[in-house]
């Protein structure tokens, strides 16, 4: 076996992969529940409007009936209460994971793809295909194996990274190849910046004024362009080592927070943090959280010690 | 086996993700995407389409996307928008009309879609003036 393999098989606590489940998967089920009005409202969409991708391409070629649409958004937030307890997670797993492909895909299927889903769906298609559920689940309070160490714990979460930096190199990559070097050294940036916010002016829509002041001056944009490429074409260089790991992921969400300010464009899957979760130990800052809980709750009893007068052990309240 | 089925289950992830840079021509997907709002050449001059509304005095008045397109979506409205304006009168008159039923402003009587030709950035720089502009349908509102 090559080290590469052995690097890639190489065991994680399943409390690792269980918390990402809980995070990626409590996300994708909120970000279902908030959108549900709207993934929903594509039933009452004109069948003509109808431009089918993804799955939904595949298997469709006219829009499904209003109430199976409506059907499909309940059952996903039914499997999605399911995917983050962890309860029978061999079925509801990929069930969640498939139907969450499927809604968000058929939202998109209406000419507008929205590119904030996708980190999303593809770490949830992980988690949901994987043993996520070995701990802080209830199947794990059954089957009692929460403090496992194991292999098939370790490379889902590899696979995450992995899948987390491919996208975002793709996306440096069509940038160059579509707009060649130019994309870093010229106008591109400050152009979309400039469009993206009159549109929305347009629209009477959220906009951002901080970067419609910001496009007047142009010497800005060729530096933030190259950060830019150096986020999504460096990204590959996350999988070398742990820390690169974690320096990529802040960078990566710097350049997420300043699409934000700068086009009022929101990745809340990424701002959040939860996109980047697995290129940390998410078990130990948990731990440690749960320790620091756990310290505050008995803090009035934690000065312990003998008294020199009396000869004998007493306990001193911190609190009056 | 195990570990066959995870090399398999990962090639296929990765190959999956990679694949749209392989599309010829470059189209996008869900959720396997090759980013294009962001990759390509784009100038300063740029077609703005949109549906606004006229009150009885003719002055201008911006709809929110839900009225657009029936969406909340902003990229959406103006997706439906540019559409409709590339396929033609019968498609911006049909838009024009779905989009006057749900006008909830009084004061808005008639709606138009629009196209204006902008300099984005001079935009933001104080020339806020259209540099051209078109109107492809206009509709009463019921």
């Amino acid at each position: 076996m090559t080290a590469a393999l052995r690097a890639w098989f190489a065991p994680a606590p399943a409390k690792r992969l269980g918390l990402l489940r809980v995070l990626a998967g409590g996300f994708a089920l909120g970000y279902v529940i908030v959108r549900s009005p709207h993934l929903a409202g594509f039933a009452d969409f004109d069948d003509s409007r109808f431009r089918p991708v993804g799955v939904v391409g595949v298997l469709l070629d006219a829009p499904l009936a209003a109430w199976l649409v409506r059907a499909l958004v309940g059952v996903t937030i039914v499997a999605g209460v399911s995917f983050v307890a962890g309860w029978r997670f061999r079925f509801t797993g990929p069930l969640f994971a498939v139907l969450l492909l499927w809604v968000t895909s058929y939202r998109n299927s209406w000419g507008q793809i929205l590119h904030t889903e996708n980190l999303m769906v593809l770490q949830v298609l992980i988690l949901g295909f994987t043993a996520s559920s070995s701990a802080y689940s209830m199947d794990a309070r059954r089957s009692k194996s929460h403090s496992q160490v194991d292999e098939r714990y370790g490379w889902p979460i590899k696979l995450m990274m992995l899948v987390t930096v491919l996208t975002y190199f793709v996306s440096g990559w069509a940038k160059v190849r579509n707009g060649g070097w130019d994309w870093v050294t010229g106008d591109v940036l400050r152009n979309q910046i400039a469009l993206d916010n009159l549109r929305k002016m347009q629209l009477g829509d959220i906009y951002s004024p901080v970067g419609g002041w910001l496009v007047r001056f142009g010497w800005v944009f060729p530096p933030m362009a190259a950060a830019t490429m150096m986020v999504e074409l460096g990204a590959p260089l996350a999988l070398a080592r742990r820390w690169l790991g974690r320096i990529w992921a802040a960078t990566a969400w710097v350049f997420h927070f300043g699409t934000l300010v700068l086009m009022a464009i929101g990745f809340p899957y990424q701002l959040l943090g939860i996109g980047f979760a697995p290129f940390f130990r998410v078990e130990r800052a948990w731990d440690r959280l749960r320790e620091r809980r756990r310290q505050t709750v008995t803090r009035p009893a934690v000065d312990v010690g003998r008294s020199h007068s009396h000869g004998a052990f007493i306990v001193r309240s911190d609190r009056h | 086996m195990r570990q066959l089925f995870t090399l398999v289950f990962t090639v296929v992830m990765a190959a999956a993700v990679v694949s749209p840079l392989f599309r010829s021509p470059p189209r996008d997907s869900f959720p396997l995407s090759n980013y294009p709002m962001f990759s390509g050449r784009l100038e300063a001059v740029n077609d703005v389409s949109t549906i606004v509304g006229r009150t009885a005095d003719g002055s201008r008045k911006l709809l929110s996307p839900l009225v657009i397109s029936g969406s909340d979506e902003v990229m959406q409205a103006l997706t439906d928008v540019s559409l409709a304006v590339n396929t033609g009168d019968t498609a911006t008159a049909s838009l024009c009309a779905a989009a006057a039923d749900r006008v909830s402003d009084d004061e808005v009587v008639a709606l138009e879609v629009i196209t204006e030709r902008y300099d984005a950035v001079g935009f933001f720089s104080g020339a806020e003036e259209s540099l051209a502009s078109s109107v492809h349908s206009t509709c009463g509102v019921p």
